[in-house]
């Protein structure tokens, strides 16, 4: 399986996805108008993956802004982890969130809230 | 002559820190926010306050942008539009003016009037509703980023519909973030 490697812009974010090592990352600003047309390639590399997964899968969402249009995208990603864990592969969410930005924290909290995975939240000090 | 200092008076009056009036493209959407994002590192804003203003900024804009994306208007003068920010001593204030569908105007008062009525607590549930039932679409519009703009900001949302041409008024929003 290819892995994806994105660098980030001012609209959307950084993304490195491996195949090989089960390490997948998203990080910086997703504020694209038109999210589904950036996330779309990750959710169809996405359903290949939990096809052919590693032992341990780590995704770490490292987020400055999301907007409204993203968060659809991001539980849709989650969801398809969500399958990946259902099938008793260990797969683990890191949610980063900067020290003071309650925002993104309770960003967090609410897909937490909404998904049935070990999503852990971690403070950037 | 125009009399600009007579306009830059009362822009410093009102302590609006950025005026804008036209159209909203993509590649201005992008200028705009780099813009903003620069005033307010310039000005030190806390890390709170920062992402607040941005974020709710952005929900205001892309709302503007996607409806005119996904609607077909009669007169390109109906694409202008207008966007205000003002910094007070102890708020920021997010301002937008756009031409609207008369159309709209019933949902997009009950969908304010029903953010505004709900708390902290409720507004979250609301958007943890709004966001599991919604499809991702190509431009958005689940309605969401108005839900958003109300949490973020955690005061209430004032909005006007002033009818101008045959079909049309003209919607100002207007948000306030208090500063954190």
């Amino acid at each position: 399986m290819e892995n994806i490697q994105l660098e980030g812009t001012g609209r959307t974010p950084e993304v490195s996805f491996n195949a090989q090592t089960g390490d997948l990352s998203i990080s910086g600003r997703s504020i694209p108008e038109n999210s589904i047309a950036f996330y779309q390639p990750l959710f169809d590399w996405l359903d290949a993956y939990i096809q052919v997964p590693c032992p341990e899968t780590i995704f770490e969402f490292n987020l400055e802004y999301f907007n409204t249009s993203s968060s659809k995208c991001i539980l849709d990603m989650l969801r398809k982890l969500e399958a990946l864990s259902e099938k008793r592969h260990d797969t683990r969410v890191k949610w980063y969130f900067d020290e003071g930005d309650e925002d993104m924290e309770e960003s967090g909290n609410d897909f937490k809230s909404l998904i049935n995975l070990d999503i852990e939240l971690v403070m950037k000090s | 002559m125009l009399d600009v200092y007579n306009y830059y008076k009362q822009m410093q009056e009102q302590c609006v820190i950025l005026y804008f009036k036209g159209e909203i493209t993509n590649s201005l959407l992008t200028s705009i926010l780099q813009l903003v994002d620069d005033r307010l590192e310039h000005k030190s804003e806390n890390v709170k306050t920062k992402k607040k203003v941005f974020s709710v900024l952005l929900e205001c804009l892309q709302n503007i942008y996607n409806y005119q994306q996904l609607n077909e208007f009669e007169r390109d003068n109906l694409l202008s539009a207008a966007l205000m920010v003002r910094r007070t001593e102890d708020s920021y204030h997010i301002i937008t003016g756009n031409f609207v569908k008369n159309d709209i105007i019933h949902f997009l008062k009950s969908k304010i009037d029903k953010v505004n009525e709900l708390d902290a607590e409720a507004l979250k549930d609301f958007y943890k509703e709004v966001l599991l039932v919604s499809e991702p679409t190509p431009n958005g519009g689940a309605g969401l980023g108005i839900i958003d703009i109300a949490r973020k900001s955690g005061s209430e949302i004032f909005y006007h519909f002033e009818p101008s041409e045959e079909n049309y008024s003209f919607y100002s929003l207007e948000v306030k973030i208090p500063l954190q």
